[in-house]
């Protein structure tokens, strides 16, 4: 997701870079043709107006100062982006498996707090601060590392998930693991 | 309560079989001591009253007109108590094992809902005339059984248990076999 902002970035810099010769030839008392020096203002500005929406698409209230201060939000939002999709990648995976079991009231039950759980995963991966630390491995390893967890051994990782992930957590605890099933595909 | 209705059936049949065994002296023009002879038809109207009583608090509906009436009752009677020992002896059962769980909130759940299938159990044992039928084998073998219930393999055994107790049926379909542990009690 953080190629939606480096194109934007990197035209910034770049029409910068050019304007910056620009004034360095008028230092140097050299002609510059002014149509070329707008145009790279205006594609300066754009970019910088492309960064900033993007900005507040992603953190609504941040405001920045200088270079240095659109650097580190550039790099929280790196990091919440990174973690937006990795619960979003959970999501997906969470919607790929499916239950089994002996009963059919089970399966039904184990289910709904599946949904209840990608549901969870959806509304912290949208729009917003930083959504709270899954703790644990990618989402293809995510269930079986989950399943595995044990009280009192893995209280803090157990921790984190109940507290930032309360139906998330309710799955797991509900489900063992030969309960869940995730269908492979082929290629034919 | 089971082990009460034999002996006072039995008490009925002993006092009545001293009564005419005093008639049968009288018919034979033998003395008979009137006391003891009332004593004893005493003694049966006391037997009569206590099963009467008896099978009233069994089967409120039950009447009978002959002694074969009455051993049919007798023996709907005995029904019932056999079918509340068994319900009684499931519940001890119930509360002999405990549940194992990697996950402390699990282990909870599945304690609720062991202590609300041992409610349902003895409550249907207080109820007048027969609990509902309980399928599958005797107490100590049941858990296991239950828990190899499957759908639609087993349409029916489920269904008579989820009809007649509803709390014991999501015990069960929430328990795991290996979730199940009863301890062994080894002599010193």
């Amino acid at each position: 997701m953080s190629s939606m902002w480096q194109p934007a970035y990197a035209s910034l810099d770049e029409a910068l870079t050019h304007l910056s010769d620009s004034v360095d030839k008028l230092r140097a008392a050299k002609s510059v043709d002014v149509a070329e020096v707008v145009e790279q203002l205006a594609t300066a500005a754009e970019a910088a107006r492309n960064l900033r929406s993007f900005v507040a698409s992603i953190l609504p209230d941040a405001t920045w100062q200088n270079r240095e201060d659109l650097d580190g939000i550039l790099k929280h939002i790196h990091r919440v982006l990174g973690a937006r999709s990795r619960l979003e990648a959970l999501a997906v995976e969470l919607e790929r498996g499916s239950i089994v079991h002996r009963r059919a009231v089970r399966v039904s039950h184990l289910t709904e707090l599946r949904d209840l759980a990608v549901q969870e995963l959806r509304s912290h991966a949208g729009p917003g601060e930083m959504p709270p630390s899954l703790p644990g491995p990618e989402a293809d390893q995510w269930i079986e590392w989950a399943c595995g967890l044990k009280e009192p051994e893995d209280a803090e990782a157990l921790e984190t998930l109940r507290s930032g992930f309360a139906q998330l957590d309710n799955f797991i605890v509900n489900l063992e693991p030969g309960m869940w099933k995730v269908k492979t595909e082929t290629p034919v | 309560m089971g082990t009460l209705w034999p002996h006072t059936h039995d008490s009925l049949d002993n006092s009545v079989a001293q009564f005419s065994d005093s008639l049968a002296k009288l018919k034979a023009a033998q003395s008979v001591d009137l006391a003891e002879v009332t004593e004893q038809l005493k003694s049966a109207l006391e037997a009569v009253r206590n099963l009467r009583s008896l099978a009233a608090s069994v089967l409120p509906a039950a009447t009978w007109q002959s002694r074969e009436g009455f051993d049919a009752v007798v023996a709907q009677v005995q029904e019932v108590f056999d079918a509340r020992a068994r319900l009684l002896a499931l519940a001890a059962e119930l509360e002999r094992g405990s549940v194992v769980h990697r996950r402390a909130a699990r282990v909870e759940q599945m304690n609720q809902l062991r202590e609300q299938a041992i409610l349902e159990l003895r409550a249907q044992t207080e109820i007048a005339g027969a609990p509902p039928r309980l399928p599958g084998p005797e107490p100590e073998r049941w858990i296991e059984w239950a828990c190899g219930l499957k759908e639609p393999e087993d349409t029916e055994s489920l269904k008579a248990l989820r009809e007649g107790f509803a709390q014991l049926d999501e015990f069960v379909a929430n328990l795991e076999p290996d979730m199940w542990v009863v301890s062994t009690e080894t002599p010193v």
